[in-house]
């Protein structure tokens, strides 16, 4: 064989075989840091505790709740219908299912909004989309919903549209006769005072 | 026309091959920003613990006059004006990932120095941290509470709120034993799926990658 085609072949083998060994540089089921800190800065993953409660007593199906919280605190108490993902297993493949999903919007929830927010950010870096962060955290729902502040007088009316709305989620997370009315309770009898008409005195006589 | 023998064939095949390796390796474009973590190496910084600096030590710092320490401040220029800590740097969050303050992180890293953020409230700081930590900064901690409890007063120093001391992450309050006291009607183990809804977990058949041609 001359030269020239021996030369030839080795130049070809040689780059076949670097780029066999080319180091693996862009990972497809990564987003670039770039779009990452854009999605981190973008605050719509933000749902406010009192859309959550709206679509848990809507028995919104489209909902999915997710407690990142450790299992014993799980156990203790969590939102109804809500599943477990701690935060430490949040990369495991059997959590997966449950977060990454097309079908259904993924809430995520801790104690306040920090845990579930450190969750997000990892599960945006692998690309999943619809994973949500409600804001606050338990600790906003007990202070929102479980204990919901009267408006002051001066409040404009959506204030007060949005107490009546969470008193009455309320009634509906705790059970009827949660609600205390102001003055005493229910089961006050009350008496009514039945005045008698005076008579008219007509004028004259 | 010139007949093309086999040989010649495949001698121009060769070529061409070899100039399409040449060509991809002139065209490789490196990517600007890359990972230096794994999501896996992240989730064990945060388990760890790693990173987040508690406000009584940040007051320690910053009144020792370390120069070894360097403070960021993540809000806007109007905020820093207004009340930013003294010898601190204002990089606002929108930008974090211009050229130039990558490059005064790198220094930052270079120069051994440590470097300590806080922002508006603990997400937009947590957020920062992730993102520059997943980009290989080891030498940033951040600190986890809102702005107001590190305003200052008449004198540019530090002052403590109470809420300082509160752990952001630690229930208000019990909430089973609340639940358990003030509901109307007795909810047992409270929470666990109560509506029935069947989750259905969805086996993602793994893509194979698609190969080229056939």
């Amino acid at each position: 064989m001359s030269r020239k085609y021996l030369i030839l072949t080795i130049v070809a083998i040689i780059g076949a075989v670097v780029l066999l060994f080319l180091p693996e540089r862009s990972n497809q089921n990564e987003i670039k840091p770039e779009d990452l800190f854009k999605e981190v800065t973008n605050p719509s993953r933000y749902l406010s505790v009192d859309h959550v409660a709206q679509r848990i007593i809507e028995q919104d199906p489209s909902i999915l709740l997710v407690d990142v919280r450790s299992e014993d605190q799980y156990k203790e108490f969590s939102l109804s219908g809500s599943v477990n993902v701690p935060l430490d297993s949040v990369l495991s493949v059997n959590k997966q299912d449950y977060l990454n999903r097309d079908d259904l919007d993924v809430v995520l929830y801790s104690n306040d909004d920090l845990y579930a927010d450190q969750a997000w950010i990892l599960c945006a870096r692998l690309r999943y989309k619809n994973l949500y962060v409600m804001k606050g955290g338990l600790n906003e729902w007990y202070a929102s919903i479980l204990n919901p502040k009267e408006p002051s007088e001066t409040a404009p009316i959506e204030d007060y549209e949005l107490y009546s709305f969470r008193l009455a989620a309320k009634q509906y997370f705790l059970g009827g006769s949660s609600i205390e009315i102001d003055g005493g309770s229910q089961k006050e009898n009350i008496i009514v005072k039945r005045r008698t008409k005076k008579a008219v005195t007509a004028g004259g006589c | 026309m010139i007949e093309l023998t086999k040989t010649r064939r495949l001698t121009i095949a060769v070529v061409a091959f070899i100039l399409l390796i040449i060509i991809g390796f002139l065209t490789l474009r490196n990517p600007k920003y890359i990972y230096s973590i794994s999501t896996q190496e992240m989730l064990d910084e945060l388990k760890k613990g790693n990173g987040q600096t508690d406000i009584k030590e940040l007051e320690e710092i910053l009144t020792s006059g370390d120069n070894s320490v360097v403070s960021v401040d993540l809000r806007n220029p109007y905020e820093f004006e207004k009340n930013g800590l003294v010898n601190a740097v204002n990089i606002p969050v929108s930008e974090i990932m211009t050229d130039e303050s990558i490059s005064f992180f790198e220094d930052m890293q270079s120069e051994l120095k440590e470097v300590i953020i806080y922002g508006e409230n603990h997400l937009v700081s947590n957020s920062i941290w992730m993102i520059l930590r997943q980009l290989g900064f080891d030498n940033i901690n951040v600190i986890l509470h809102d702005y107001s409890v590190l305003q200052d007063q008449n004198v540019k120093i530090i002052n403590l709120s109470q809420n300082a001391e509160n752990k952001l992450e630690t229930p208000i309050t019990d909430f089973a034993e609340y639940i358990n006291n003030n509901a109307g009607i007795s909810i047992e183990n409270s929470g666990q799926k109560e509506y029935t809804k069947q989750i259905i977990p969805t086996r993602r058949k793994k893509k194979a990658a698609t190969a080229g041609g056939c």
